[in-house]
């Protein structure tokens, strides 16, 4: 088999992403999903003719045109993963600065947290 | 359960961003009252954790600026933790009237409901100086928030309310910004608390209308509820 230089380009860049795959510290299903996927990369660039039988199969006219929505359809699954991780984020810093507020509480007064845990009674000056 | 009308059992909790202007009348307003306070500082760059360090308040401060609904929800926590028996949240800029705490904590006093939602537009409860403008997004919200909570509402969007400890240990607020008030609402319907709605005052000032309900935009609004379901 003869590749061309656009086929091991990408042929290369299907392995690199299976290395990186490979060693990715993430979820178990996503790292055998990514590894898939470079899989199934690798293949169609070695056996390009499998894409168009699989389009045909799946009434798509064209190879590209089936590469093009899969490729829709994993960035849209990026975005959603990605998001879901920001929220993630966000959520534990907000606890984070909660609980450095409450631990720093004051009183009125300049009277300090410490004096309050010694007995004295917040927000009430009696 | 009726709860014990003692105000030392009743927790106001102030959310509070650059409001070094208005902060000690509404400190001194509430204290006469004989309420605990505590003010959240949510990463202010005013004066306003010195204006509220010289009353006999309780101060936490958030070191960034996290939004009202990430505020309100620290205050919370820290007044529960506080053995209080009642939680009022009340804002800051000086648009609530302190003479209304009472009204909306006699319904969990006496056991009729678990939560007290404040409304300016009931009879006895005053919009003054509302602008038609905010009225009508007002009027819009309301609409949208009855239908898909389910809760009969006047005013979906009104800081002041009163939870008793047990509804206030439920409700977790979860949305930092401004989407906090249709979250709580949410919650009091899939919790299916008891609420009642009690009349209230919202005065409109120059200084309140330039920051009173800022960032109030129903599309951020209903796409971070969204949002923070899928998510």
């Amino acid at each position: 088999m003869r590749l061309q230089g656009g086929a091991l380009v990408l042929l290369a860049a299907f392995l690199a992403f299976g290395a990186y795959a490979w060693r990715a510290k993430t979820l178990r299903p996503l790292r055998i999903l990514y590894l898939a996927l470079a899989a199934a990369g690798i293949l169609l660039v070695l056996q390009q003719w499998l894409a168009i039988d699989l389009a045909k199969l799946l009434g798509i006219s064209r190879g590209v045109d089936l590469l093009l929505y899969l490729f829709v359809i994993f960035t849209l699954f990026q975005f959603v993963t990605v998001a879901a991780a920001l929220t993630r984020i966000e959520r534990q810093f907000t606890e984070l600065v909660r609980y450095v507020a409450i631990r720093e509480a004051r009183l009125g007064g300049g009277t300090t947290a410490s004096a309050e845990r010694s007995g004295a009674e917040p927000g009430r000056d009696r | 359960m009726p709860v014990a009308p003692d105000p030392a059992s009743v927790w106001v909790v102030i959310p509070a961003f650059d409001e070094g202007q208005v902060i000690a009348s509404v400190l001194e307003g509430l204290l006469r009252f004989g309420y605990n306070v505590v003010v959240v500082d949510d990463g202010s760059s005013d004066d306003t954790s010195s204006q509220v360090s010289s009353f006999p308040v309780t101060l936490l401060r958030h070191p960034v600026n996290l939004g009202q609904g990430a505020a309100l929800q620290t205050g919370i926590s820290f007044a529960l933790a506080r053995g209080a028996a009642i939680v009022v949240t009340f804002d800051a800029d000086g648009q609530h009237d302190e003479r209304d705490v009472a009204a909306l904590v006699a319904p969990l006093e006496s056991g009729q409901c678990e939560v007290c939602l404040g409304s300016r537009f009931l009879d006895g409860g005053e919009p003054l100086g509302i602008p038609l403008r905010r009225r009508l997004v007002l009027s819009v919200g309301t609409w949208f928030t009855r239908l898909t909570s389910g809760l009969a509402l006047t005013d979906t969007y009104n800081g002041m309310r009163a939870f008793t400890a047990e509804a206030a240990s439920q409700i977790h607020i979860r949305q930092n910004r401004m989407a906090h008030g249709l979250e709580i609402l949410y919650q009091v319907a899939s919790l299916k608390l008891r609420y009642r709605e009690a009349p209230v005052r919202v005065r409109y000032s120059a200084y309140s209308l330039g920051k009173g309900e800022r960032g109030l935009d129903p599309i951020t609004i209903i796409w971070d509820i969204v949002k923070g379901r899928m998510l």
